[in-house]
């Protein structure tokens, strides 16, 4: 095998453990995925192979929480545990939260997971006992600060017991250093168990952001993701979710906003793998002058896996006529018994709504930015909580430029 | 207030307002009566400031001020309110907010302060009563899942909150039972004053019974054709436009 220009980064991991070393090799196989692969169309990774492959040095700690949330806050700064910015202290019972120096590679058929295992300084294990529910939401902040060129690989593993429940709030976010942060995230459900996911990708301005969130439900367990996109240069996102028995349920919501040299793309695989288990997508766009974004929903009914219920849709809004949003539902069904159904629109702002609004008294831009808000705020709608949800709002008026009110 | 001069106006290059001229003077309201297609909501929306309406000739003067000058909004701020024939439906804003904040933008281009979330509440409230409109309705989102009667009745707590200087309203009337009409003429005389001014904009001469117009316009292929006191609209219900206008 030619030589790759990660080799040198990860020969100066120095003495890396047997398990590293095979997950090295792994990628070293697989490659890092190129444009040229259907599921890769949208993002270019190519500028990977020169830059960003030193693991980070630490940074400085900084902790910026969402508002509003007290609850336990563990914050990763490049790439490793900040026990100083954290707030673990008094965790609620029945949630339990264990660093590993040596992260086990898993399931490695993917390229970036692939080098996350044999990069990540740490895994993070956050466990729910069975029937406990968990009242505050778990945040975790992964920050990156003064990375030039560096990566920060980042590997979270969640596992909720039998009919336990967990809001677990993940937000990332740099500074304008031109770093890379590669997140893996797995997720065990078991029997009735629920996983509030709140997502805010909020990285730097000329970052690299991906991340691979791969779920396993057990019977009547329930992933709801709630997920807003609005940082990095490339973000590159996958979600794989894995309806393994009977009631497991799935909604997935993504916002993507995008504005000039962004390109945000998010990919998403439904495995409906046997009978009675239901999913509902949700994917909206907003896309300024040359901003870019992608939205790929696929959906697989295994042959046994009758009365599958599987929704998607996705709406997107261009600010300009060079701003680009690709949305591509695919369904592979197997089963004859199952509804279906996907929809997708791509449109521009309501002339008419815009007028109605400046009519009334609002500027132009304040108009834009409301509706915008709205078709956001729209899609976090089912979100019960209301912290949460200002939070979403919040974070898209911080895209606009507005102070968050 | 307003004084409009040999007004031109055209969408996407087809003229339909072919030179028309009217004068409104504070305290009174005109009728504008015609025929579907005449050009009345293309007069609203130009007098709004609608951009695919575009001016060719003439002018349009408002409180001093060139009012073609002006950006929608600022037409707006300076007390220019346009009830809409067709209001929209905006899903995910909800009427308080989106009240809220357009009254706030207005009294930020006046120069005045904003009202606080308990003050705001007080007149929404006062004011959506007065047009028995429940709280209920004015938290839900802008006009949607509202009736065509609804519409009309949540344009005039609009107006009512944002208390303008000059009303256009196109068609308010339309769509509404007797007792709506009722209701929706008490918010129209509410807004009379000797320092206002209200543009009616109508098909029927129904309207005309309970708000009381000094001057009556026939408005037809885009020019004023006929102009009277309030009578002029008992005889445009009893002959019709053709016999009027011919
Ligand atoms: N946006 C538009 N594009 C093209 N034609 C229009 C548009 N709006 C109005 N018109 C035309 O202009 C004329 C006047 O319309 P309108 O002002 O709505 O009449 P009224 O309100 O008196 O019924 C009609 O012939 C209508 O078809
Ligand atoms: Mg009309």
């Amino acid at each position: 095998m030619a030589d790759s220009p990660f080799d040198d980064a990860f020969a100066g991991l120095g003495g890396a453990s047997a398990q590293r070393r095979a997950a090295y090799d792994r990628f070293r196989s697989l490659g890092l995925p190129s444009r040229r692969q259907e599921d890769w169309k949208y993002t270019d990774l190519a500028g990977l192979d020169r830059a960003r492959l030193a693991p980070a040095a630490t940074g400085p700690a900084v902790s910026a929480p969402v508002a509003g949330l007290d609850g336990p806050l563990l914050v990763l700064t490049n790439g490793r545990v900040d026990a100083d910015a954290s707030r673990m202290g008094d965790l609620p019972a029945g949630l339990e939260i264990v660093t590993d120096g040596e992260p086990a590679s898993t399931g490695a058929d993917n390229a970036l997971a692939a080098l996350n295992a044999a990069f990540a300084p740490q895994a993070v294990h956050v466990r729910v006992a069975d029937g406990a529910a968990i009242d505050r939401p778990l945040q975790l902040l992964y920050r990156v600060t003064d990375a030039d060129a560096c990566a920060a690989h980042v590997r979270v593993r969640v596992a909720l017991g039998a009919r336990a429940a967990l809001t677990l709030v993940e937000r990332f976010e740099g500074d304008a250093s031109a770093y890379w942060q590669n997140q893996v995230l797995d997720v065990a459900g078991e029997t009735g168990s629920t996983l509030i996911h709140a997502l805010f990708q909020a990285e730097g301005p000329r970052s690299v952001h991906s991340g691979l969130t791969r779920v396993a439900l057990a019977g009547g367990a329930r992933y709801r993701r709630f997920d807003l996109q609005t940082g990095a240069e490339i973000a590159r996102n996958e979600v794989h979710v894995a309806a393994t028995e009977a009631g497991a349920h799935a909604d997935i919501r993504v916002a993507q906003m995008a504005r000039a040299g962004q390109s945000l793309d998010t990919r998403s695989y439904l495995d409906h793998r046997v009978a009675d288990t239901t999913s509902d997508q949700g994917a909206r766009a907003v896309v300024d002058a040359q901003g870019r974004t992608a939205f790929q929903g696929k959906v697989h009914v295994a042959r046994d896996a009758q009365r599958t219920d599987a929704q998607q849709q996705s709406k997107a809004i261009l600010l300009d006529e060079t701003a680009e949003a690709n949305t591509k539902p695919e369904l592979e069904i197997y089963a004859d018994d199952v509804v279906c159904a996907h929809g997708a629109t791509v449109g521009q702002l309501d002339a008419a709504a815009l007028f109605y609004l400046v009519q009334r008294g609002l500027p132009l831009a304040e108009a834009k930015a409301l509706l915008i808000e709205a078709f956001v705020a729209d899609l976090f709608g089912d979100l019960d909580d209301d912290t949460l949800r200002d939070a979403f709002v919040a974070a898209a008026q911080v895209w606009f430029g507005k102070e968050p009110s | 207030m307003l004084k409009i001069d040999d007004l031109h106006v055209s969408v996407d290059g087809t003229e339909i307002i072919k030179g028309l001229s009217l004068e409104v003077k504070p305290g009174e309201v005109h009728a504008i009566m015609g025929p579907n297609g005449a050009g009345k909501s293309t007069l609203a929306s130009t007098l709004a400031g609608r951009d695919a309406y575009e001016v060719t000739a003439g002018s349009v003067h408002y409180a001093g001020k060139d009012l073609l000058a002006l950006a929608p909004h600022e037409r707006a701020g300076e007390g220019i309110f346009l009830g809409f024939q067709y209001p929209v439906e905006i899903p995910g804003v909800s009427n308080l907010n989106f009240l809220r904040t357009a009254l706030n933008a207005q009294r930020r281009y006046r120069g005045e302060p904003e009202l606080n979330g308990a003050d705001f509440m007080k007149l929404a409230k006062d004011k959506a009563k007065d047009l028995e409109m429940s709280l209920d309705m004015l938290k839900r989102f802008v006009n949607v899942g509202f009736s065509g009667g609804e519409k009309k009745r949540n344009e005039m707590v609009q107006m009512a909150v944002l208390d303008p200087k000059l009303a256009i309203l196109d068609e308010t009337d339309s769509g509404l039972d007797i007792d709506a009409l009722k209701t929706v003429s008490q918010g129209i005389n509410a807004l009379r004053g000797s320092d206002r001014a209200i543009l009616l904009i109508t098909h029927y001469q129904r309207l005309l019974d309970y708000v009381v117009p000094d001057h009556v316009h026939v408005l037809a292929d885009g020019r004023i054709v006929r102009s009277g006191g309030k009578d002029l609209a008992h005889e445009l219900e009893a002959q019709g436009y053709a016999a009027a206008v011919a």
